[in-house]
């Protein structure tokens, strides 16, 4: 019950892994074996842009993964600007890497506002009351990977008074929420394959036309210079079969979620009734729960359940695995006590409701003990 | 290399062993795993190098490097691994302590702090959390369990033994604990480590202490535990020159005291942090007939009763790491203990742990803090 770390390959991902064609060549080579490759890659592209309603006045890059593409979209406004630097806007609720792609902006003298709220209504607002003539960029994540909350990116264009670049982070809801290129009104999008069950190691940056082409990777003149370096194509076609799976199952299987985190969230209520879940937006990711065990350490209550085959998980991991507690949770205002006492659960939907029952029983119990064993 | 004998005394569910990424915590692990007990890997986080700068990436411990190393070993045995965060414990139960033990002209035991606050504690409890009846570690010594209760006893690798830094483990703690390696050599270690292919069998041996790389003086700068320059003196007063902060000296240190020339090695007697003095002479002058020794903790079944009254009774006593120790009476009175050396002496330096050990040299009875 962690998909939002990684969803798991989906079985039509594992099907292709198994029965993986020959060659698998480098696809810019111009014989008939570069052109196999070539092909897979550009029917991927075409079921993400598919999954995405389509891809109006944009092309989709392929990078090795969300965080380079986030990378990538943060720098590129940047990239070109010497020593008139300007402005970016992002929310203090972002990934880490789109964090700190913004404050390394700073020692070439980009000016970098990270903008939280009190409420949930104030937020868009506070975000566009920061955007000045100066501000070149501007990052809101569509979906919060800690606490699930949606947020209003759709608003940012008609509601800018300046016309900065808007690039949105949409890692977490591709797969959940209805995700539509043409009518979120941004610039620059980035997707990761292996939170929709694809493999890991491959993500896209969807951009509109008209950017400046400035590659955050450079070398050969691979995805149409955008993106330099081997097309990785194991990783495109699985995540070219995650999206195709998407468009057909998003729907059902946003239901399961739903129906699923109900049910964790009505049991848990009911049998500690001290818990309290972290949520800010109106809406939510189907799929996520943040919970607030007073009391339980995160980090062990995650161990505990680890030996008993739950996979949840609790802050963000830095490179040693040391647990840090979130910057979500303490940028929405919680204590840090609180946030080392939060765990959250994501589901993937294809858990069935009886394994759902079984680990909602386990946490509670392991809670229980844990509680029972600091006081004993 | 057979299984040691100490992991069959006890009643086990299951045992969290720290794993610090080098190769007697690794072996530890490997042994109980094929000793049959449910073992789980746990790499302690206790200091954060890159925040706190001074070290490279090859940090001695708790690098992502070791971690990566424990990592490799648990996954290779077969057990579980979780690296947890203990950097607040370890702030202000050693490293502050370090430094102020340091800035009040004394010499600090950081690794018994942490194992006392730490590794036998925080971690223990931490561990029961999950089900963890036993706490197992890589240190070189050995518990044996008699009807009058657990003794902690040396390691059979002599040169290894690090008994020393365990004094004050209580009963109940050294009941939940288990040393697997305590029973073999350093040399059989490495080999059992190479035999079975573990990713740590070569690792070189990390320093003394932990959390501190380059100079203690320059750490302990950094931290802003130094103090200011002042005299360096003869005992009659005599002045010989500067100092360059009491955090710098130990008692009974000879290198490094800034002054060259002298026809005899001179050594510190005493720091003085009330007028900010140190004072050398030569190695004669620090020869006493006894110290004292505060903060007393007796686990021994033969002497956990003692600190409370007046007490007499004669051991060895090992004043610092890789101190082969020598014969001392051992006289307290309200918990504070008077130590006369009975055949050799030694220089003490305030701060240190003085460990108590049975006259065959093989138990540790307790011990306690060397004071001015």
């Amino acid at each position: 019950m962690d998909a939002n770390a990684s969803f798991g390959l989906l079985p039509e991902v594992q099907d292709f892994l198994r029965e993986l064609p020959e060659g698998m060549l480098n696809a810019s080579s111009i014989h008939r074996g570069g052109q196999k490759s070539r092909a897979l890659i550009e029917e991927a592209r075409d079921e993400i842009g598919r999954a995405l309603g389509g891809v109006k006045n944009g092309r989709i890059v392929f990078t090795s993964g969300a965080t380079e593409a986030n990378n990538m979209a943060i720098g590129l406004p940047f990239a070109s600007c010497g020593s008139q630097a300007g402005e970016l806007v992002i929310s203090a609720y972002e990934h880490p890497s789109v964090r700190e792609a913004a404050f390394r902006l700073q020692t070439s003298g980009v000016k970098v506002k990270e903008v939280g709220a009190q409420s949930p209504t104030e937020l868009i607002p506070s975000i566009l009351a920061n955007v000045t003539a100066n501000t070149k960029l501007l990052s809101l994540m569509l979906a919060n990977n800690e606490t699930g909350d949606v947020f209003e990116v759709n608003k940012l264009k008609a509601a800018c008074s300046f016309a900065p670049y808007i690039h949105t982070d949409c890692v977490q809801a591709f797969g959940k929420l209805p995700l539509f290129w043409n009518s979120l009104g941004v610039d620059m999008l980035s997707l990761s394959a292996h939170k929709i069950g694809g493999l890991p190691g491959v993500g896209a940056l969807v951009l509109r036309e008209g950017l400046p082409n400035e590659p955050f990777i450079v070398g050969g003149p691979q995805e149409t210079r955008w993106r330099a370096g081997t097309e990785n194509i194991v990783g495109i076609v699985s995540f070219g079969i995650a999206a195709k799976c998407v468009r057909d199952n998003r729907e059902s299987l946003a239901r399961e979620m739903e129906k699923q985190k109900s049910f964790i969230e009505r049991y848990l209520s009911q049998e500690l009734s001290d818990v309290t879940f972290h949520r800010f937006a109106p809406t939510q990711l189907p799929n996520t729960l943040n919970v607030h065990t007073p009391g339980v350490n995160a980090d062990d209550l995650v161990v505990a359940l680890d030996l008993k085959n739950i996979l949840i998980s609790s802050g963000a991991a830095c490179a040693s695995g040391k647990p840090e507690p979130s910057h979500v949770l303490l940028a929405l205002g919680k204590s840090e006590k609180v946030a080392r006492e939060s765990i959250r659960i994501s589901v993937t939907g294809l858990e069935t409701m009886d394994q759902i029952r079984r680990a909602a029983e386990d946490i509670v119990s392991t809670v229980r003990e844990m509680r029972g064993g600091v006081t004993a | 290399m057979k299984l040691n004998t100490q992991l069959f005394q006890k009643e086990v569910t299951r045992v969290v062993v720290a794993m610090s990424g080098g190769v007697d915590s690794s072996v530890a692990a490997l042994l109980l795993h094929q000793a049959g007990f449910a073992a789980v890997g746990i790499s302690m986080q206790v200091w954060d190098y890159r925040q706190h700068g001074g070290c490279d990436s090859r940090a001695t411990c708790c690098s992502p490097d070791d971690f990566t190393d424990a990592r490799k070993v648990a996954a290779s045995i077969g057990v579980p691994y979780y690296v947890f965060d203990f950097e607040q414990t370890f702030r202000k139960e050693v490293i502050d302590k370090f430094v102020r033990t340091y800035a009040a002209g004394e010499t600090p035991n950081p690794c018994v702090d942490c194992n006392a606050k730490v590794k036998f504690k925080e971690l223990r409890e931490r561990a029961k959390a999950f089900g963890c009846s036993h706490v197992a570690t890589g240190h070189y010594a050995r518990i044996e369990k008699t009807e009058a209760g657990f003794h902690l006893l040396r390691a059979n690798d002599v040169d290894k033994d690090q008994s020393y830094f365990l004094y004050n483990l209580t009963q109940s703690e050294l009941k939940e604990t288990i040393f697997p390696i305590g029973d073999y050599t350093k040399p059989e270690v490495r080999e059992f480590a190479r035999e079975a292919e573990l990713a740590t069998a070569s690792k070189p041996e990390s320093q003394d202490i932990c959390f501190v790389k380059g100079s203690v003086q320059d750490f302990l700068v950094k931290l802003g535990g130094s103090k200011p320059k002042g005299k360096l003196i003869r005992r009659d007063g005599t002045a010989l020159g500067n100092h360059e902060g009491i955090h710098a000296f130990t008692v009974g240190q000879r290198k490094g005291l800034g002054i060259g020339g002298t026809e005899v090695p001179l050594y510190v007697l005493e720091i003085r942090p009330a007028t900010n003095e140190v004072v050398v002479g030569e190695r004669e002058e620090l020869e006493k007939e006894s110290f004292k020794v505060g903060e007393l903790t007796f686990m021994s079944p033969s002497h956990i009763n003692i600190p409370h009254g007046t007490h007499s009774f004669e051991a060895l006593a090992q004043v610092r790491h890789r101190h082969k120790g020598v014969k001392v009476g051992v006289n307290i009175d309200s918990g504070t203990a008077v130590v006369s050396f009975k055949e050799d002496w030694t220089a003490v330096s305030p701060g240190q742990a003085c460990v108590f050990y049975s006259l065959d040299n093989r138990e540790v009875l307790g011990g306690g803090r060397i004071i001015r």
